[in-house]
């Protein structure tokens, strides 16, 4: 009796674990279908953008061009007086000079460097009338994408009635097209939210990580090989091993802080230059890489290196040969992390700077540039309502960017797990 | 011992910390026989064995007092490299311990890392030759780019000790090589060490009498940390001198 009465009780301890444990499952599952759901419905708009098809007369006169302007001139003309031609052409009933500003403001100032290029490559176009697909301003493409609405009360909206009657008119004309936002990804930051892109901030965070990557995984490993197999046991390896794992748990924005003060100030290194945020990275990756490494080839069996000592090699032909292929899995397990931890991180990145405005992508380590999540930061500090899906698209690109991560570092554990055959 | 001997241990002690695992041993083992270490487990004969050829002291805290003369030479003379000591006395593990590599990248280990062959096909002769003296080569020549891994665990210690006779050493000690495997693949390595003899000294630790019978041609008995008998296996285990030998055959210990 004693007996059944305690089986019951293990067994409701057990369906009471269990359920628990299912339980806890649901709501990380849950949080995380909301995040995903939450982050596409915002953000994936960003990835299309809206057009206006107008028709352009590049007039030289209108333009303010000289006969045979060199291609400077091209590029520096006046398309904006062109395209108000071409609207005031549009809706000739538009008179007033402050309605064709509204009317003007629909428009984005991407429409006038679509013109500029062109009429810069084939100078023949001066004189002809151009067919272009505008891409309409932030606030007309919030009103086309449903975020902006007509019923909102018009001192709570950024566009007047007349506005969006002039939106509407293209609407009903078949003028207004969808196009896939191609700038989203090839631009750099813009103040002009329809124009932002991500390219700075992909290209500046990449090369920060790589770098950081590039110092953090050859030292790390070598470190923990050092600790792991070479040094001595003693007060000294005990406290360094101690500090090592706290260092792994210091707040990133330390090390931003120590980023500024050593390579900034006393270094001279240049602010906003992804070299420094590449080697503040490292500093902050390489606890995690060193720590990893070091487990990896603890739990190797002893008789590996046994094998390879008993032959004849020296301990450190050892650890290259046998021990480090055979704890590579482990190893690229921890260097991944580390990667998706640096390319994430942005406090220390605001500190050595790099959280400034930049227009173009950066083309060397010195440049000054930006990177994804400080991008995410100052889009999501902007006021412009366009910069809400802007913010959730730059989201996605960073959330893609550690989901390729991922799937390359499973591709490489089983790749290169000599354990597997 | 009409011939020099190839290892004599001359009051060789091993230590792990302050731990005295073997206690003053004095012994001569002879050239191109198999010798067999015996006696109950902990008493040390593997710590004797990992002593001959300088690996005991790859154990943390692990020293050795004392002296092993190795073909008359000191191997714990100041001046001597252990990774040399290594090259020249193979060693073979209770578990097989085969690289997770190739078949054939297990047995060049050795070659390559000691430089003894040129070119690839010289590396390649290697191999195959070692393959061949364990009689492993038939059945895995067509498959020499697969991994060790995948091979039977009878057919992975034949591939050790192919591994350990590449480098063409002068002694090869095997620590308890039977003892994971089924009698099949036994019978397939003990027959294979009865071979080996014809080219160097192999000494064995082994737990099996039946075993130490059938191969050795001298044993060693060990007693925690102590040698108390050297002899024929035919006098020792048929008539021994000392009781704790007595005592441990007659299953009273260890």
């Amino acid at each position: 009796m004693n007996k059944l009465a305690r089986r019951a009780k293990r067994r409701a301890f057990e369906l009471a674990f269990r359920s628990a444990g299912f339980v806890s499952l649901a709501f990380a599952g849950g949080t995380l279908i909301l995040l995903v759901v939450g982050v596409l419905g915002l953000g994936l708009s960003a990835f299309w953008r809206y057009e206006v098809e107008l028709s352009v007369t590049l007039d030289a006169e209108t333009l303010s061009l000289a006969d045979d302007p060199t291609e400077a001139e091209l590029l520096a003309a006046d398309y904006r007086g062109a395209i108000r031609e071409a609207l005031n052409e549009r809706f000739p009933e538009v008179r007033e000079t402050k309605n064709l500003r509204a009317l003007q403001a629909l428009i984005s100032p991407g429409a006038e460097f679509m013109l500029a290029g062109r009429a810069a490559k084939d100078p023949g176009l001066i004189g002809e009338m151009v067919r272009v697909r505008a891409p309409v301003s932030d606030d007309a493409e919030m009103y086309l994408k449903g975020r902006i609405r007509r019923s909102d009360p018009p001192d709570r909206r950024t566009l007047t009635d007349q506005q969006l009657d002039w939106v509407d008119a293209w609407r009903a004309d078949g003028d207004v097209r969808v196009a896939f936002n191609g700038d989203f990804l090839a631009n750099g930051d813009s103040s002009y939210p329809e124009l932002a892109g991500v390219a700075a901030g992909v290209l500046g965070s990449l090369i920060a990580v790589g770098l950081a990557i590039l110092i953090a995984a050859p030292l790390g490993v070598a470190t923990a090989v050092l600790l792991e197999e070479f040094a001595p046991k003693n007060r000294l390896t005990d406290f360094l091993e101690v500090n090592i794992n706290n260092l792994a748990a210091v707040p990133s924005i330390v090390f931003g802080l120590l980023g500024l003060a050593a390579f900034v100030v006393f270094f001279g290194m240049p602010r906003s230059a992804p070299l420094v945020g590449g080697i503040v990275l490292s500093l902050m990756t390489l606890p995690t890489i060193i720590i990893s490494s070091r487990a990896a080839l603890r739990a190797l069996p002893q008789s590996l290196k046994e094998g390879a000592l008993a032959l004849g090699a020296s301990r450190l032909e050892a650890v290259v040969n046998p021990m480090l292929p055979a704890a590579a899995p482990g190893i690229i397990t921890g260097v991944i992390i580390g990667f998706a931890q640096a390319l994430g991180e942005t406090a220390p990145l605001l500190l050595i700077g790099m959280v400034s405005f930049v227009a173009t992508p950066p083309t060397s380590v010195l440049d000054p540039s930006s990177a994804l999540p400080v991008l995410v930061y100052l889009w999501a500090e902007s006021p412009e309502i366009a910069f809400v899906e802007k913010t959730a698209g730059a989201v996605i690109v960073l959330l893609s960017l550690l989901l390729l991560l991922n799937a390359a570092a499973a591709y490489a554990r089983r790749r290169f797990d000599p354990y597997q055959h | 011992m009409t011939d020099r001997p190839l290892f004599r241990c001359d009051t060789l002690s091993c230590f792990y910390g302050d731990k005295e695992a073997i206690k003053s041993v004095t012994m001569e083992i002879a050239d191109k026989q198999v010798t067999a270490f015996m006696g109950p487990s902990g008493c040390g004969k593997s710590t004797v064995l990992r002593a001959l050829n300088r690996m005991h002291e790859t154990a943390p805290r692990a020293r050795v007092e004392g002296s092993v003369f190795f073909n008359g030479a000191d191997l714990y003379a100041p001046d001597v490299d252990p990774v040399d000591v290594r090259a020249d006395i193979g060693m073979v593990f209770q578990k097989p311990n085969p690289f997770p590599k190739s078949i054939f990248d297990n047995i060049a280990f050795g070659p390559r890392i000691h430089g003894l062959a040129s070119s690839r096909s010289e590396l390649e002769g290697r191999v195959e030759s070692a393959l061949r003296r364990v009689g492993l080569w038939e059945e895995v020549c067509d498959r020499l780019k697969e991994s060790a891994l995948g091979l039977s665990g009878g057919q992975q210690q034949r591939l050790v000790i192919a591994r350990a006779i590449s480098t063409e050493p002068k002694a090869l000690l095997l620590d308890e090589p039977c003892s994971a495997l089924d009698p099949k693949a036994t019978e397939t390595v003990e027959a294979l060490i009865r071979e080996l003899r014809d080219l160097f000294g192999v000494v064995i630790v082994t737990h099996s009498l039946a075993q130490a019978r059938r191969i050795a041609d001298d044993m060693v008995f060990f007693y925690f940390g102590e040698m108390i008998e050297q002899g024929s296996p035919e006098a020792i285990l048929e008539n021994p001198t000392d009781d704790r030998v007595r005592g441990y055959l007659a299953g009273r210990t260890g």
